[in-house]
């Protein structure tokens, strides 16, 4: 059973090989077909997005001539392991280069930790960019790093996520008005027989505590009750397995709703109501947009979701406005817009998540 | 020896069940309580639902068993699991037939597995490293192929409906595959030259190769085994969503470690063994269906499942103990096997479980 020293090396060598080809092939044949995040089908022209209202589009009117906007900008993501920021992340590029062809972008990934996000922030401005648009971490650690780059004459766009500090200008959409939009809509379409179960997000997190209070300021002056909330992370694997225990300790005529965070929980609730059969009896409201919810609310089986805008064409058009020298107003809020059976045909195609 | 090695032999169950009374134990006070408090949890479309829900981590934790019984450990299997399901979507999205696509995907885990395994065996690295490793990059590949993005694919084949949300025999598809792959573990581990090996590399690496036992070819193959349950278990939800995330496999890396060590399974390596793992990952969807049934808020859900982990692993612990200063008594009995009692396994007289 001995294996001399050669015989050994060869055959690891051999198995490496195999190794590398196996997974090699299987990411080709994979990127090549399944890469189909939705091509990104704009006009030549800057313009914002569907959930862009007209004070919005008023703020981002840009005066000069796109082909004049000549500067290198960074965009610095706190992730790009979760789809928003993986599709913003790649975005932005892809709009600069369609609409300014002067304008430089450089991309980084935080990793989901402060930390490199803050080192990035800072090698970013060691390249000399003009503008920063950065979707931060966490506001409070990131404050430092940002405060380097004003005080190096960058001018900052904070986009979705805030930076505890004053930046040029905080384009996003409100998770909390998300909760309250949704909350307001789950009082009406329930009324006072109104009991409704929750799946949070991740605890602790800032849009888990702001979608959970949302839903609390929107439901006021209802009847409706939250009888339990339970989190499932974000994840639909989690949101299926705890819709199926909740499914069965609230039996049939106990609960009439369920208030999901985001959409991929929600695809989850949904399979496990289809499976317990009680999908008639049970109604879906979620938080997001995204395309495939949008088809779920179309086809019945999600009551309502609460678009939680990506923000790529704003920031760039912002971005293009700061290299310009133009002013921009402070704040730029997209809409939390109520998509359900009645206006869900205007947005397919044109989800909040990737439009 | 002969009288001794016949008593053994004649009491296996009964040693089987000294072996793991602890975790047994538990998992019927567990139950006891719950007939008197919860009994809503004793509805069969509940118990179903544990079942299903214990089968994905079941399954990586028989995988995970293997690994750790050398010793080892793989911090990967969550992202492998990921991988696995990411790449069955998008092969299957490409028009490719779906058993070649799941077939693909399992050996995407061995491949991530043997790659763990040459790190581990032949490379030297320390476990922990290599797997941590992996456990970024092969997550960077999902990602990478996928842009970030969950892949939704058509799940109403046959196949598809067995390993996900069928069911056989009134029990659902994933758990029969979770016993399927729990009987093999149990019966290589515990019959095959192979699985007794695993135990003595455990024991003692050195020991182990120097009587004859092929360490390098052995972790390697062990390593492997555990990337293929990983694997397979990235198919089982792939199956079960429709969807292949890139992120699916989240914590799986933790809960299965819980599951085997919960299971009696020691993270020194040579001692434990796949039973006490099928009980671990049962105890770990029974306390959160029931946490969940109980009405226990978020929050207090954590601070629950930590103290009962360390409960679990405790009991399990003293367990050990004693296994091995029985082992010890028997082998002060026996002097001439003493001194390589763990070397061998052949030789060893309290066999373990």
């Amino acid at each position: 059973m001995y294996i001399t020293k050669k015989r050994l090396t060869s055959w690891s060598a051999a198995v490496v090989v195999a190794a590398a080809l196996t997974l090699a092939a299987a990411g080709c044949s994979a990127s090549s077909t399944g890469a189909k995040s939705t091509p990104l089908e704009v006009g030549d022209k800057p313009a914002p997005s569907l959930y862009c209202s007209s004070t919005c589009q008023s703020q981002l009117v840009l005066k000069a001539a796109p082909a004049s906007v000549k500067c290198s900008i960074g965009v610095s993501w706190s992730a790009t392991s979760f789809p928003y920021g993986a599709t913003s992340s790649k975005q932005i590029p892809e709009l600069a280069k369609k609409w300014f062809p002067g304008m430089q972008v450089t991309v980084t990934d935080g990793q989901n930790d402060a930390s490199i996000q803050s080192g990035q922030v800072d090698q970013l401005v060691a390249q000399g960019i003009k503008v920063l648009i950065i979707s931060s971490r966490d506001s409070d650690a990131l404050k430092g790093a940002v405060d380097r780059a004003l005080k190096a004459g960058v001018r900052v766009i904070a986009a979705d996520r805030n930076v505890n500090t004053t930046v040029d200008t905080y384009i996003g959409s409100d998770n909390g008005e998300a909760g309250v939009v949704s909350g307001q809509n789950i009082a009406k379409v329930l009324g006072s027989s109104g009991k409704i179960v929750e799946l949070a997000g991740s605890l602790g997190a800032s849009p888990t505590i702001a979608r959970g209070d949302g839903l609390r300021t929107g439901l006021k002056g209802s009847s409706v009750k939250i009888v339990t909330t339970q989190t499932a992370d974000y994840d639909q694997a989690k949101g299926l397995s705890v819709m199926q225990d909740l499914l069965q300790k609230y039996q049939p005529g106990s609960i009439n709703g369920v208030y999901t965070h985001n959409d991929q929980m929600a695809f989850g609730a949904i399979q496990a109501l289809k499976e317990a059969g009680r999908d008639k009896e049970i109604k879906v409201f979620s938080i997001d947009g995204e395309e495939k919810a949008l088809a779920d609310i179309k086809n019945g089986s999600m009551e309502a979701t609460v678009g939680y805008p990506i923000v790529t064409k704003e920031s760039v058009i912002a971005a293009a406005k700061l290299c310009s020298g133009e002013t921009v107003d402070k704040r730029i809020k997209l809409d939390s817009t109520l998509i359900t059976k009645q206006n869900v045909a205007k947005y397919v195609g044109k989800s909040p998540q990737d439009e | 020896m002969s009288s001794l090695a016949t008593t053994k032999r004649q009491s296996a169950l009964g040693r089987r069940l000294r072996n793991n009374w602890i975790t047994i134990l538990i998992f019927l006070v567990v139950v006891a309580a719950v007939l008197l408090f919860v009994p809503a949890f004793f509805q069969p479309a509940n118990l179903i639902n544990v079942a299903r829900q214990s089968s994905i981590i079941g399954v990586v934790a028989i995988g995970m068993t293997f690994v750790i019984l050398t010793g080892g450990i793989d911090l990967s299997v969550g992202s492998t699991l990921a991988l696995s399901g990411v790449t069955m979507a998008m092969l299957i999205n490409s028009g490719l037939d779906s058993t070649v696509a799941i077939i693909i995907s399992l050996l995407t885990g061995v491949v991530a597995g043997l790659i763990n395994g040459i790190g581990v065996a032949i490379l030297k690295i320390q476990p922990f490293i290599v797997t941590l490793a992996t456990m970024v990059s092969i997550l960077g590949i999902s990602l990478r192929v996928t842009n970030g993005g969950p892949q939704a694919f058509d799940n109403s084949g046959d196949i598809f409906n067995f390993l996900g949300s069928g069911d056989v025999f009134g029990l659902p598809g994933p758990f029969l595959v979770f016993l399927i792959v729990a009987a093999i573990g149990v019966l290589t581990l515990r019959y095959f030259s192979f699985g007794r090996y695993l135990y003595a590399i455990g024991g003692s690496s050195e020991a182990a190769r120097l009587s004859g036992v092929p360490t390098k070819k052995m972790l390697v193959a062990a390593y492997a085994i555990c990337g293929l349950a990983a694997g397979l278990a990235g198919v089982m939800t792939a199956s079960r969503l429709s969807v292949g995330g890139p992120t699916a496999g989240g914590l799986a890396n933790l809960d299965a470690i819980t599951a085997v060590v919960i299971g009696g399974t020691s993270l020194m390596g040579g001692t434990g063994g796949a039973i006490g793992t099928v009980f671990g990952a049962l105890l770990l969807a029974v306390l959160s269906n029931l946490m969940n049934l109980m009405g226990i808020g978020p929050f207090d859900q954590q601070i629950v499942k930590g103290a009962v982990i360390i409960l679990a692993v405790l009991f399990a612990m003293q367990a050990t103990r004693k296994r091995i200063s029985d082992r010890r008594g028997a082998a002060k009995a026996l002097p001439s096997s003493a001194e390589n009692a763990t070397a061998d396994p052949n030789a060893t007289p309290g066999v373990p479980q």
